[in-house]
């Protein structure tokens, strides 16, 4: 366990000193006051609404740039410059690392959605109170949306450790990454349309391979209550508790599948 | 004495493009013990670093075993004996050197004041002490490998696997280095280096093993190179008389400098040239240097055995 958090600090810290790292949230951070004091307005009835769709859509976005860049980054390139060998040379497994290094990059996109939550609600409580609404800002909501975008992340991460583990060049990490993000939001619809009376029309093979898509992928739809935490509607404990034991679940599953293929990785 | 490393038949395979297979390592049966520097030498490709990687766990044998201190490897609790220091040493670049050798005396699960003690020694001993704060991507080849030989001794460890251990290093880096590793040895450590420089394996070295193509051809005692095998003797003198006696009655190499003669005989007219010598009052005798055929022709011998 101490060789785990060893290595998680090592690459926090790599990922806290990372040029891309700050630039992004420095950008970031500096978005907000934009959304909060220029573009929200414009919408005149429903500026708080558009405050917060804004600011959840630029946390999406930049931690989903952060976990791909980092992501690849920290495990790749860690390989890449032979970084890898120097740690596993010393007395920690190949397990330690890989979980290490994923906790690791989890606590710095975790640093990033603090930082950018802390701004976003600032800019929202801002506009809130320059405006009258007229319904009550869910802050509950808005802060379970921002968690689950997180939890999407750790699982989009997850995907880039796993590949980074058996790649042979950055081009595979960082095109599965993006595939299986891609994939992950649009096989639901893809799915519901298979089992519609239109979908059933086509050819079996179709539907077989969408299934198969849309079990093995994660979901990522599932992940997305952005509407909810705009409008303030309702969201269920149980929700929460059930995407998060998803993702988790996810989670363990690649990080196993990540730590069976690099036991197996000839460090070269 | 104790033995430090054991290897039993270790080979290495590895697989090519089209199917083909590169025996990189082929039977390698090697016992290293405490106390003791053993050289490995080869020319590139010979071998030499997938056998460091092999002991180190980054590849796996096709076939074959090794011990480590005795204990048969199962598990990367061994690390723990070793301290080493791979040929290019590349650390996390956006670290201190302070930082780098904290994590790694952690994980060697070292207490906090012994990681701060061992790095000031270590950094004030390699002469990198004043660079301590700056980011690791900063440094020299030199600085590098003075850090990485640092994190290679942070927790005292009993063997010390070293490849290339003075790549990149000036002359002062280098006899730094070299007494470093004769210090170890006094201190009854195992040292396995690989290089290139044949000097240095002559200079420090109590064995060294000869790999070629993945086999080790010999394995030899410095000490029998620099005893025997003496092939001349260069012998300086200088003399009152411009065309002194000896170099008549000798048939051998002579050369005449601006106020010495240098005499190159053969090793079985040594006693009797020292007899003369001492006999002729004109020759004042300044030196005798045994020329030897050394690692280099025994190295040259063995490659062109193939």
């Amino acid at each position: 366990m101490k060789d785990i958090l060893t290595i998680a600090k090592i690459t926090f810290i790599g990922g806290r000193r990372d040029k891309v790292f700050l630039t992004l949230i420095i950008i970031s951070v500096l978005i907000f006051p934009l959304i909060i004091f220029a573009i929200s307005p414009l919408s005149m009835r429903q500026v708080r609404e558009v405050a917060v769709s804004l600011s959840l859509s630029t946390i999406s976005i930049v931690l989903l740039i952060l976990s791909i860049f980092l992501g690849i980054n920290l495990v790749y390139k860690d390989i890449e410059r032979k970084f890898s060998h120097t740690v596993l040379s010393l007395p920690v497994s190949r397990q330690s690392y890989l979980i290490g290094k994923f906790i690791g990059l989890a606590g710095i996109i975790g640093v990033g959605v603090i930082t950018l939550t802390i701004f976003s609600s600032i800019g929202i409580a801002i506009v809130d109170t320059m405006y009258t609404q007229n319904t009550v800002m869910s802050w509950t909501n808005f802060y379970a949306a921002i968690l689950f975008d997180y939890l999407s992340l750790l699982i989009l991460v997850a995907v880039s450790i796993l590949v980074s583990t058996i790649s042979t060049n950055i081009f595979s990490p960082l095109f599965i990454t993006l595939a299986v993000y891609i994939i992950g939001y649009i096989s639901q619809t893809v799915y519901d349309y298979i089992i519609s009376p239109k979908g059933v029309e086509l050819p079996k093979f179709i539907g077989i391979i969408s299934k198969a898509v849309y079990y093995i992928f994660p979901n990522f739809t599932l992940f997305d209550i952005k509407f909810k935490a705009i409008y303030g509607i309702h969201l269920e404990i149980n929700n929460i508790l059930n995407v998060t034991a998803y993702s988790l679940l996810y989670l363990v599953i690649l990080l196993s599948i990540a730590i069976v293929a690099f036991r197996k990785r000839e460090m070269l | 004495m104790e033995t430090a490393i054991k290897t039993e038949g270790l080979s290495k395979t590895f697989k090519g493009k089209k199917g083909t297979q590169v025996n990189a390592l082929i039977g390698l049966n090697l016992e290293i013990q405490k106390g003791e520097i053993f050289g490995f030498l080869g020319p590139n490709g010979a071998g030499k670093s997938t056998t460091i990687k092999l002991i180190m766990g980054l590849i796996r044998p096709t076939s074959g075993s090794f011990s480590v201190l005795g204990l048969t490897v199962s598990s990367d609790e061994y690390k723990k004996h070793i301290g080493y220091l791979p040929e290019n040493p590349s650390y996390y670049d956006y670290l201190t050197a302070e930082e780098l050798l904290h994590f790694v005396g952690s994980t060697f699960s070292m207490e906090t004041t012994e990681i701060e003690q061992n790095s000031e020694h270590l950094l004030k001993t390699l002469d990198i002490y004043e660079s301590r704060k700056r980011p690791i991507k900063s440094y020299s080849k030199g600085m590098l490998q003075r850090l990485g030989l640092a994190q290679a001794l942070i927790h005292d460890p009993e063997i010390f696997v070293l490849d290339e251990p003075m790549s990149g290093l000036d002359p002062i880096g280098r006899i730094l280095v070299r007494n470093l590793i004769l210090e170890l040895k006094s201190k009854g450590k195992a040292v396995f280096m690989s290089t290139h420089i044949l000097n240095d394996i002559e200079t420090i070295c109590d064995r060294v093993g000869i790999i070629i193509n993945g086999e080790l051809k010999r394995i030899v005692k410095i000490k029998d190179i620099l005893e025997k095998d003496i092939i001349s003797y260069d012998i300086t003198f200088s003399s009152t008389n411009n065309e002194p006696e000896i170099l008549n009655t000798f048939k051998g190499q002579f050369s005449k400098r601006v106020d010495t003669f240098n005499l190159k005989i053969l090793p079985q007219d040594l006693t009797k040239i020292l007899s003369n010598i001492s006999k002729d009052k004109d020759i004042t005798l300044h030196l005798i240097q045994p020329e030897r055929k050394g690692l280099e022709h025994l190295f040259t011998e063995i490659i062109n055995e193939k």
